[in-house]
């Protein structure tokens, strides 16, 4: 059995690709802290029970990630359906971090990416921002191995129509 | 693979790699993950050279006790020891070492800071709580540090003037790309950087209360420049907070006549110290009341602080 990393080395390891991989996925990057909080205070809680021989430890963190996104999104669907109720406002506006980040080298990226279908977005995210393989992105997605390639390949395909050369 | 895949998944690869979350966070978030552990489990951190030392240690810690049982107090009835006790009960200054205290306020010395009972101030309001540290951020001062601009050619007026500061700003690339407050400051509308304390948000101020951070001055709903800090990385380290009661006993009292405005809020702020060759970002309370006045307290624990 593979021997079980220090949770510090963990935290230390990945805090950044599974900020990344939140904030890819929620665009708010105050949100994205919150989530990603979220995901090492879940790991940290569940690390003693957690055996390598089932998941990786990153694919277990992504996993852990994936489902508190979900789980946000779920969330914030409730809240601004109530608040839209209540107030009759449109919701609020960009934020700030992701508007600077726009800006800069990656805008019509970002655009392109945040045009494909959500799945397609997730696979991208989860082989750019993770160094998982795809039979692992396939476990984090609940999929299997071929067919993460296939979504990724053609998520690559549909990009490199978008993006100008 | 193409060579135009290889390219577009290299430039994937480059705008994943470019998320990252602001400075301070890696460490925000492990303080709140450590102090949900056991005291045993945080000594189970240690690893490597500290787990080899550890018997050595735990031999030293006997001997020296059994030596202090020997020569000290207890034993002899002598006071040999007294000033040993004294000297190690100072603590070691974090990263910066002493800080210079924000400019205006009165560092108490140690050992004063909880003596309230003859400086009764003239605040009545809540008082936010303050959490046990809180990191003080540290940029050296070059030439470099800030940027001014100027606005060229016509822009169409906006009749919300954040609307055309933010406009300007963006269309000048230097929206701030931290978390930041806007406020309104006569005819400037000021982007001030935020930092996380405790639970909340802290907004930075100048010593004498006012915002600070990228001003842009707004005429007739036009942006006619802007001015401010460069966004650039911060250095950090974290600094024990004295408790905000503490902070209030050292409110300046009331001046002779009862007449003097009360203080009537209080607020966790960061303010700007400049200081040698240094510009340091740290927490503070502000007290403000009618007429605009307001007085700052320094919120680090006041051994700290430079006297």
């Amino acid at each position: 059995m593979s021997a079980r990393p220090a949770f510090e080395d963990l935290y230390r390891d990945y805090l950044t690709r599974i900020y990344g991989y939140v904030y890819a996925q929620l665009r708010n990057s105050a949100e994205a802290e919150d989530v990603t909080a979220q995901v090492f205070m879940s790991a940290y809680k569940a690390y003693e029970r957690f055996e390598v021989r089932a998941l990786t430890p990153s694919a277990w963190l992504f996993r852990i990630a994936r489902n508190a996104v979900y789980d946000h999104h779920r969330r914030a669907q409730v809240r601004e359906r109530t608040e839209h109720r209540l107030r009759g406002e449109l919701p609020a506006g960009a934020d700030p971090a992701a508007v600077a980040e726009d800006r800069v080298l990656f805008r019509e990226l970002l655009v392109a990416v945040r045009r494909l279908p959500e799945r397609q977005q997730e696979v991208v995210a989860l082989r750019h921002q993770s160094d998982l393989s795809f039979k692992e992105i396939g476990d984090v997605m609940d999929c299997s191995e071929d067919a993460a390639k296939m979504l990724y390949h053609r998520a690559v395909k549909a990009l490199r129509e978008m993006v100008p050369k | 693979m193409s060579e135009e895949q290889g390219e577009l998944e290299r430039r994937l690869d480059a705008m994943y790699g470019s998320i990252r979350p602001r400075a301070a966070f890696e460490a925000d978030l492990w303080a709140r993950l450590e102090a949900r552990r056991p005291w045993y489990r945080r000594l189970g951190a240690l690893r490597g050279p500290a787990l080899i030392l550890a018997p050595t240690l735990a031999v030293l810690l006997l001997v020296g006790g059994f030596v202090f049982l020997l020569t000290g107090p207890g034993f002899h009835g002598g006071a040999a020891g007294g000033g040993a006790s004294t000297a190690s009960s100072q603590s070691a200054a974090p990263a910066f070492g002493k800080l210079p205290a924000p400019p205006g306020t009165q560092v108490p010395l140690t050992g004063q800071a909880g003596a309230s009972s003859k400086t009764a101030s003239n605040y009545a309001g809540a008082v936010p709580a303050l959490p046990a540290s809180a990191l003080v951020y540290r940029q050296q001062l070059t030439g470099e540090t800030r940027f001014t601009i100027a606005a060229s050619g016509t822009q169409p007026p906006a009749s919300d003037p954040v609307v055309a500061a933010k406009d300007f700003l963006a269309r000048n690339s230097a929206l701030p790309s931290y978390p930041y407050q806007i406020t309104l400051d006569g005819s400037d509308v000021v982007f001030s950087r935020q930092f996380q304390v405790g639970a909340g948000q802290a907004r930075l101020v100048t010593a004498d209360g006012r915002p600070y951070g990228v001003r842009v001055t707004v005429e007739n709903g036009r942006a006619t420049g802007a001015s401010g800090p460069v966004d650039q990385p911060l250095a950090e380290a974290a600094y024990p907070l004295r408790s905000a009661g503490q902070a209030l006993a050292q409110l300046p009292a009331p001046a002779g006549d009862q007449r003097s405005p009360a203080l009537t809020s209080a607020e966790v702020v960061y303010v700007v110290v400049p200081a040698g060759g240094f510009v340091y970002y740290e927490p503070a309370l502000l007290f403000t009341g009618g007429g605009g006045i307001s007085t700052l307290q320094p919120a680090v624990a006041p051994q700290f602080l430079q006297q």
